[in-house]
């Protein structure tokens, strides 16, 4: 068991996101991700509020690209999960598997 | 463009510089799809969350802000009384070393007591951002002051003339923040990187 605090799950969200989007992860694209997989769409402010915790919690890092014009030339912040991140949203996902386990839902039984 | 030079503003002064900048980035990038609303909205619920957050992370370290915040007002508009009154007293010919004299209740004292809310309050906020590094701890203290001088402004509703009170202790209350807001500023213009 983690001796970590434990990750909210708009926390696990967010990093399961970051993961996914790999190279690409930064506010945008990272709230445009969370959106189409759970159809929940994130404010941004609580997203960004969210990343700048996780940053402080050493769960991920952020560097910047570079200045696009349609941006007004200002840059990216793209964000990578640290190896601390990594085990803690995976922890935590083997909570959920646990206490899933064993339990009929939807018609069906979860091993 | 103006909008966002002014919505970085704002944020800058709730996180990090190059943050703010592509914070509004992103804004502006799905911005263009939503409008000026949707932008503006985001910016001002983005600022607030930050704030909030502060509040929401460490509420005793917030509340402790806040009451050193009260207590350095308290001190400061004391201080200026004894320095800045007292020497009004002397050169109006009066012996009273605390407080005002009726006698001498003239514009030039009205003056002063704007001068004194103004100050301290600017100073007040300047303090607190600085030791606490969050807007969150001087919100908490305009609050704090502002139930602490209740009393006051109870006083002042009363009074025959009560828009001048009542105007003073606002912009007291303003300069609390405007103070942060200096300070805040001071700092991001020399602040390294915060990504």
């Amino acid at each position: 068991m983690s001796s970590a605090a434990p990750l909210g799950e708009f926390e696990q969200v967010v990093l399961l996101a970051i993961l996914r989007l790999d190279e690409n992860a930064y506010g945008v694209t990272i709230r445009a991700e969370i959106t189409a997989c759970t159809d929940r769409e994130p404010a941004p402010g609580a997203l960004y509020t969210t990343l700048d915790r996780l940053q402080e919690k050493g769960l991920v890092t952020s560097r910047l690209g570079d200045p696009t014009p349609q941006r007004g030339g200002r840059a990216k912040r793209f964000f990578t999960v640290t190896a601390a991140g990594v085990r803690a949203v995976t922890e935590a996902q083997r909570s959920y598997q646990r206490l899933m386990k064993g339990l009929r839902l939807l018609g069906g039984a979860h091993a | 463009m103006r909008s966002a030079i002014a919505a970085e503003w704002i944020l800058s002064l709730v996180t990090a510089p190059d943050r703010a900048a592509a914070t509004v980035g992103d804004l502006m990038e799905e911005g263009s799809a939503h409008g000026v609303g949707w932008f503006w909205s985001n910016v001002l619920r983005t600022a607030s969350g930050h704030v909030w957050r502060d509040v929401s992370d460490s509420p005793l370290r917030v509340l402790g802000f806040a009451f050193a915040g009260l207590l350095a007002h308290i001190v400061l508009c004391l201080l200026y009384e004894f320095l800045v009154n007292n020497t009004w007293n002397r050169l109006a010919g009066h012996s009273g070393w605390w407080g005002y004299q009726p006698a001498i209740y003239t514009a030039g004292i009205y003056a002063l007591t704007v001068l004194k809310f103004t100050i301290a309050g600017f100073l007040t906020g300047w303090l607190v951002a600085a030791r606490s590094e969050s807007l969150a701890a001087v919100f908490a203290a305009v609050a704090l002051i502002a139930v602490c001088f209740a009393e006051t402004l109870y006083r002042v509703a009363t009074h025959p003339a009560p828009g001048f009170g009542l105007a003073v202790f606002s912009a007291m209350e303003m300069c609390v923040v405007v103070g942060a807001i200096f300070f805040r500023r001071r700092t991001a213009r020399r602040q390294p990187s915060g990504t």
